[in-house]
Formats: structure tokens, C-alpha cells, sequence
């Protein structure tokens, strides 16, 4: 699994995997493929603004495919699954930059 | 007599990504931008970074740096855990751009491809590949991400492409032609050539070679009898006038590699953890439709980490262990490969800690397709068994479906991340 430690050895990350509300749009990207952004994330009663977008891959687990977006709000940066059956949204992890 | 300078026109280009993993997690991740960063296998204090970000590279973090040295030297540095999977669509990412430029595009490793057009001068259009090389560079960040950046070498050969491709680091781009060779060759040490390592740098210097226009101006009697001592030295005579060496090959090895989530020294779930290494072989093999002869293994202890020293540095006690036997036949089912790896397993020292294993199959060759017989025989009927397994674990997973032997074990294997070749990614 993923982790990230900090200066002190501790870690700068959590793991979870909580159900969220994700607003999100679906517009053509270069060369026959489609942009997906998360501009918008609601987890535990807040809601967090995407400011930078970092990555979206895919990851297979079994015959599920799922869509990983990785991006920043602020001084944290998520990493949100798209489960590409149920068309659920979790939360995976959180990054705490300071 | 000496040979002139290959005359052709530079038509090889190497794309290499530096630091590649820690570049994509700091594309993942906005907050690590600008931050060192290095990435390893599995976390802890005493992880090693297989690969650090330019940044780290900067203050001196680099591979082979552990975690808690790496933070002393920067408050600053964040180890992360690595993510094939993240790598993986990196990778597949870059070759879909190299292909579309030349059907004779070849990712070299995880982190660097070569795109050929030496006779295939129609598909550049009038362009050149300088200009080329720019829309890869832009490809790259849009289609990629936008935190990522290559380095673009061209030149007559592929060794030259990627001298040219490490001139200018980061995000650079560079060709060398017979204008400019020596002129490169005077700027750069012996051992920023490709494949000039310590080794080849103790063998040159002994034959009073000390620099690359050195290593260029030197004869080939010299460099084939005096430094090289065969045929090698004539590769490099002709390497380094931009005349093609490397020759390509097809799989000649299938391995994997795995770190204990639960290290143990328990014979009995090590040889469930070597099935379950052997299964994952077999299936790459199988994917290939190749056979291996050969069997080779490498274990390392968890002694060095629990003590927190370098490699080998307690006396009497083990930190790594390998062996390997060529056999007589061909296998490819797990089953098979797995009676091989108890086989070599028996001569390993009993009693340490395992951290890590590695299997590699070796001597591999297309399966041979025999006569079909009328009765289906028990090696058929085991390979249609493993058929069988392979599309229902292609379904549900890697190792759903196993032998009763093996489901017991708990010990979960975390794949390393692949060094060196990438033939197995998809």
C-alpha cells in the first residue's frame, strides 16, 4: 500500500476508505481521450476545492477496473478511487503537506 | 587505418525520464513538487530509496540512500512507498507517444524508450527530429501529466542518442553529430559515458586512458587487445565513431521479485511463498508461450535491517543468498517451477530471516508444439489444469484460485518495482 513518512519519521499520510460526494466533469481530452476532473470533494461534512490536478490512472483489481485521481486542495492533497462498476467514489488517502 | 566518423544522418533518438518515479509521484501528488522525494520498495525507517526526485538528487540523496540518512541530510525529505500501478500507466503512457511516431519504438526500462527512424525518413514528413523531439517533450506533459519532463537525445546510434540525451538534464534536448562529437566527448568524464562504470574505468585508465576524446582517439588494436582484451573493445571503437552495436534479443529471462509484507524463516510458508512466486513466473511465461531450463534464486535476509548496517557487515551472519541450475528440460507450469525452486531452496541457510525473494526463469525458448496424441497425457492434462486457473485468477485476481497447500499462507507479497526491462508491464 501506499505511505509517505515525514522528517520525523511519522507519517504524513492516512489511509481511509470512506464513501465521498465527488463533483466532477467529463470533457474530451487530446487524441480520442476523456478528461476527467474532480473539482469538487465532500468528505466528513466539508467540502474541499481541487487547486492542482495530479494524476488519473487506472488500476485493475481482478476484472474491476478502478480510476485513481490524485490532486491537491489547499495543504492537502487526496487520492480518490472511481469504481468504474458501481460508479462509487471513495477516498483512499490524505496527504498533509505542512 | 582509422574509421571516420559514422557519416549518416542522426536519426536515433532516446527519450529518457530522470527520476522517473519519484517524478511521477510528485506529479500524483502537487505537494511533493519541489520537495525531495525518494521512493521505496516498503517503508520504514532503515528503506533504501530505489529512486530520489531531482531535487534529492541535489543534496546528495540518491539511490541506494536509506530513509533516516536521507532525512537527516534534508528535514525536507519525504520517502514514499512505491505504486506500480501508477508506473505501469507512466509507461504505457510514454510508449503509445513513441509508437506513433515509428513502428521501430522500443522502451529500454521503465523510465527510458528509443524511437528509430533510420530508414524510415518518409515518416518524418520534412521535419526534423529536433522538431520532433519538442512535440514529444510537449506530448509528454499533456498527455502525461504536466509535471513531467524527458530528455531527449539524437544521434547515429543508440548509445550516442543516449550520451546526447544525458547532456542537457533536466528536460533537455540535445543531438550529436560529427560536427559536435568531440566537442561533447571534451566536455563529459569517463564515467558519465553509458555503461562506463568503475570496472571499465580502472581498465581504461590502466591502458592510459583517462577521458572520453581519450577513450574516442584510441585504436582499436588498443581498446580490442590492451583495455577490452576481445571483442567488446571493438564494439567500443565502433560505439564511440556513431556506428550501431546493439543488436536486440528476445526474452531471455522471466523473473519476479517480491518483499515480505511478514518476514519468516519458517521453511514451510517459505515454500508456499515459492509457489506462489513460481505461479506468478509460470504465468508470464505461459503469456509469452515460452519454457525456461533454467532456475535461478535470490534471497536477502532481514538481518542487515534489523541491525541497521550496511550489507555483509555482521560477521557469521547471511544477507543474501542466490543460486541457480540449468536443467535438462523445458518447464513452464508452476507446479514444475515450483519442485525447482524446493530444489535450490534445500541448499539455502536454514534459520534467517527472509526479506525478499527472487525467482528468475532462464534459458527460456518457445514452447515446442509436439504431434498431437490420441490420449491426453498427464503433463497435457496439468497444463490444461493450469489454463483453467490462469482465466479464473485473470477474473478475480492474482491467486484466487490456488493449490490447497498454498491458500493457507497469509503472507502477502508486495511486487518490487520492475528495474531494467519492461517487457512484462502489460
Amino acid at each position: 500500500m501506499y505511505g509517505i513518512t515525514s522528517e520525523h519519521g511519522d507519517s504524513m499520510s492516512e489511509q481511509y476508505d470512506d464513501k465521498v460526494s465527488v463533483l466532477a466533469s467529463f470533457a474530451p481530452g487530446p487524441r480520442n481521450t476523456v478528461r476527467v476532473t474532480p473539482h469538487l470533494i465532500k468528505w466528513r461534512g466539508r467540502r474541499y476545492r481541487l487547486d492542482t490536478m495530479g494524476l488519473h490512472h487506472p488500476e485493475k483489481r481482478g476484472e474491476k477496473w478502478l480510476h485513481i485521481f490524485s490532486f491537491s486542495s489547499g495543504q492537502t492533497a487526496f487520492r480518490v478511487e472511481l469504481d468504474s462498476e458501481t460508479l462509487e467514489w471513495r477516498l483512499r488517502e490524505v496527504f498533509y503537506g505542512t | 587505418m582509422e574509421l571516420r566518423i559514422n557519416p549518416e544522418l542522426p536519426e536515433v533518438m532516446h527519450i529518457d525520464m530522470n527520476s522517473a518515479f519519484a517524478m511521477a509521484e510528485q506529479q500524483a501528488n502537487p505537494l511533493l513538487r519541489g520537495r525531495p522525494v525518494g521512493v521505496t520498495n516498503r517503508l520504514n525507517d532503515y528503506a533504501i530509496c530505489i529512486a530520489a526526485s531531482y531535487e534529492a538528487k541535489g543534496l546528495g540523496i540518491v539511490l541506494g540512500t536509506r530513509n533516516g540518512e536521507a532525512r537527516r541530510i534534508s528535514p525536507d525529505f519525504v520517502m514514499v512507498e512505491s505504486d506500480a500501478a501508477k508506473y505501469q500507466y507512466v509507461n504505457r503512457r510514454l510508449r503509445e507517444i513513441f509508437e506513433s511516431y515509428s513502428p521501430v519504438s522500443q522502451m529500454k526500462s521503465v523510465d527510458e524508450g528509443i524511437i528509430d527512424f533510420r530508414g524510415m525518413r518518409q515518416l518524418l514528413k520534412g521535419r526534423s527530429l529536433e522538431d520532433i523531439g519538442y512535440e514529444i517533450k510537449q506530448r509528454v506533459r499533456e498527455e502525461v501529466g504536466d509535471y513531467m519532463t524527458v530528455n531527449v537525445g539524437i544521434a547515429q546510434n543508440r548509445w550516442l542518442a543516449k550520451v546526447a540525451a544525458g547532456f542537457m538534464k533536466p528536460d533537455g534536448l540535445y543531438k550529436i553529430d560529427p560536427d559536435n562529437l568531440e566537442a561533447v566527448y571534451g566536455m563529459m568524464e569517463l564515467m558519465e559515458l553509458p555503461y562506463v562504470k568503475k570496472r571499465n574505468k580502472l581498465r581504461l585508465n590502466d591502458a592510459g586512458i583517462y577521458t572520453p576524446l581519450d577513450f574516442f582517439r584510441a585504436s582499436e588494436v588498443v581498446l580490442r587487445k590492451q583495455v577490452f582484451k576481445g571483442i567488446n573493445g571493438h564494439h567500443w571503437y565502433l560505439k564511440l565513431r556513431g556506428y550501431e552495436t546493439e543488436v536486440e534479443y528476445g526474452i531471455r529471462t522471466v523473473g519476479r521479485s517480491y518483499v515480505l509484507e511478514h518476514r519468516t524463516s519458517d521453511p514451510e510458508e517459505i515454500a508456499t511463498l515459492l509457489y506462489k512466486a513460481a505461479a506468478k513466473v509460470a504465468r508470464r511465461l505461459r503469456k509469452n508461450n515460452l519454457a525456461a531450463r533454467g532456475l535461478a534464486m535470490w534471497f536477502t535476509y532481514a538481518g542487515n535491517l534489523a541491525v541497521g548496517r550496511s550489507w555483509g557487515a555482521r560477521k557469521g551472519q547471511k544477507f543474501s543468498w542466490s543460486e541457480r541450475k540449468m536443467y535438462k528440460t523445458t518447464v513452464r507450469r508452476a507446479d514444475q517451477l515450483y519442485l525447482r525452486a524446493m530444489d535450490l531452496f534445500k541448499g539455502s541457510p536454514r534459520g534467517e530471516v527472509l526479506a525478499s525473494i527472487m525467482i528468475t526463469a532462464y534459458a527460456v525458448e518457445p514452447v515446442r508444439v509436439d504431434q498431437p496424441t490420441l490420449y491426453e497425457s498427464e503433463d497435457e492434462r496439468a497444463d490444461r489444469i493450469e489454463e483453467v486457473m490462469n482465466k479464473v485468477n485473470d477474473r478475480y485476481g492474482e491467486l484466487t484460485l490456488v493449490p490447497a497447500a498454498v491458500a493457507a499462507s497469509k503472507n502477502p507479497m508486495k511486487d518490487r518495482i520492475p528495474f531494467g526491462t519492461v517487457r512484462y508491464f502489460d
